[in-house]
């Protein structure tokens, strides 16, 4: 296992003279864990998301990468992003689109159809994005992210506009292709229980400028299924983490 | 193709329904031919001035595809340029303004001086009006592109070649499209100006003549052939784009 995220000091900020949206955030996430990052919105999760993704650099502190800075380590091309919207190209067949990547990396091709058969789209795969419910689309999302073998995958409320359904169905897709690549993920979500079903750890951030208030270990067993959003324990941490969201606002 | 076969009905029939309209109010009030030709008299001088009308009409074709063409293109170049470089678009949009409130009709009898009677000034005058209108929604296209993909594109190291040909280039070709047809539109108008201002061949020469002396159904005539080619321009342009959408998988709103 081992550590492979670290994060120490960070502050940002947009402009100078504005309020920061992050600042002083220390935490560390182990390789190959599923961590959650839950906070009120406009607290800076998806500032964290892309500095820990290397897109912008921090004003102060760090992220490093198994001890490379993120902007360097991006270069390895080990980040695969997954957004709210699936932002997919509609001229291009789902095969085409999870294809982009390597396109553009240059990277060795991969088994394409097996990666398809992974997230259960591979009927789909001459089909275009229009031809796609808004589930399926998000699916094609998280192909592409996972099409050039990333070890750290950054998603940002990846179904966020999904409906209820939908979402609970796609959380379960999540963990089993998670179980099959066994890379780390991070997860940025406002719901609190997609988070808690989600992940192995919770960091909760406070309100602007965003810091580190809590981060709560998940100790529930894996496999997890919906059923596991009965029990006690289950709802016995999401009652711990809405008081610390509720003291915020 | 059942509704399709009614919707060319309701169009043949409309049009008919215009035309003996139009042929009964001559006939009825009886108006003088020099004033409004009747719709027969006018298909009889396309049909007798056939070989004066089409040699005209190769003339203002030419001009209008070459206008078109070389208008576009540029347009197109323009649009690249300034979506890469965002000093340009403070520099270049001011100008791009001025060249297109400033009224063509009224530049035209420079250019006549500048480049004499023949081709070229048509064809500036052309490629003046039709190169605007694909410069911005171009440059709208280009640009419109999610954020969240350009982090992504960001992530995997992408240059900006690569963005620009994976990415902006193919989701900007509606917007190509778009002003294509507008720009078509534009070119007959802009060949038909610079004839009007100084020419000795093409229709907007023929309508000038023609009106001189009173031949009000020859003035008819090229009329029709300059919407004739028109629409046939334009229906060419959309029938090119629907293959492209059909081959990219667009929904076609």
């Amino acid at each position: 296992m081992g550590e492979e995220i670290r994060i120490e000091g960070l502050e940002f900020y947009y402009a100078e003279g504005e309020t920061k949206v992050l600042q002083e955030v220390n935490f560390t996430i182990p390789s190959q864990e599923f961590i959650a990052i839950i906070g009120p919105s406009g607290c800076g999760k998806t500032t964290l998301l892309k500095l820990i993704g290397g897109l912008i650099n921090p004003i102060k502190g760090r992220v490093l990468i198994k001890n490379t800075l993120a902007s360097q380590a991006k270069k390895e091309k080990i980040f695969g992003f997954v957004f709210q919207d699936p932002t997919l190209l509609p001229w291009r067949s789902v095969t085409d689109n999870i294809k982009l990547p390597q396109e553009i990396t240059r990277c060795p091709t991969q088994d394409y159809e097996q990666l398809l058969r992974l997230v259960r789209l591979y009927e789909f795969k001459d089909k275009h994005p229009h031809q796609l419910s808004g589930g399926m689309k998000q699916r094609v999302a998280i192909a592409r992210a996972l099409s050039f073998g990333p070890k750290i995958m950054l998603m940002d409320e990846p179904f966020g506009a999904l409906d209820d359904l939908t979402r609970e169905y796609l959380n379960m897709e999540l963990l089993r292709i998670w179980q099959n690549v066994k890379n780390t993920i991070i997860f940025v979500t406002h719901s609190i229980p997609e988070a808690v079903f989600l992940a192995d750890k919770v960091v909760v951030l406070s309100k602007k400028p965003g810091t580190v208030k809590e981060i709560i270990d998940i100790k529930l067993p894996r496999p997890r299924n919906i059923d596991i959003k009965y029990t006690p324990e289950f709802n016995n941490i999401i009652k711990k983490l809405r008081e610390h969201l509720d003291h915020e606002n | 193709m059942k509704t399709s076969i009614v919707y060319y009905t309701q169009i043949i029939v409309s049009l008919i329904g215009v035309f003996a309209f139009w042929q009964l109010a001559v006939l009825i009030f009886e108006i003088p031919s020099y004033v409004l030709p009747m719709p027969t008299k006018i298909l009889t001088t396309l049909f007798i001035q056939k070989q004066y009308l089409i040699k005209h009409s190769m003339v203002t074709l030419v001009e209008i595809l070459l206008g078109f063409g070389i208008g576009s293109a540029f347009g197109f170049v323009l649009a690249l340029a300034i979506s890469s470089f965002r000093f340009l678009e403070k520099v270049l949009y001011p100008l791009l303004i001025f060249t297109q409130v400033t009224p063509k009709i009224a530049v035209a009898p420079l250019f006549i001086i500048w480049f004499g009677y023949g081709l070229l000034p048509k064809v500036i005058i052309t490629a003046l009006m039709s190169f605007f209108p694909v410069v911005v929604n171009m440059v709208k296209g280009l640009k419109q592109v999610h954020p969240d993909l350009v982090s992504l594109m960001s992530s995997l190291s992408a240059t900006k070649k690569q963005i620009l040909y994976k990415i902006r280039l193919p989701s900007a070709m509606p917007f190509l499209f778009s002003a294509l047809k507008v720009s078509i539109t534009l070119s007959v108008i802009g060949a038909v100006i610079g004839e009007f201002v100084g020419a000795d061949k093409g229709l907007g020469y023929v309508i000038m003549v023609a009106n001189a002396n009173l031949e009000t159904s020859l003035v008819f005539a090229a009329l029709t052939i300059l919407c004739f080619i028109g629409t046939t321009l334009f229906l060419i342009i959309g029938v090119i784009e629907k293959t492209l959408f059909k081959k990219y998988y667009y929904q076609i709103s």
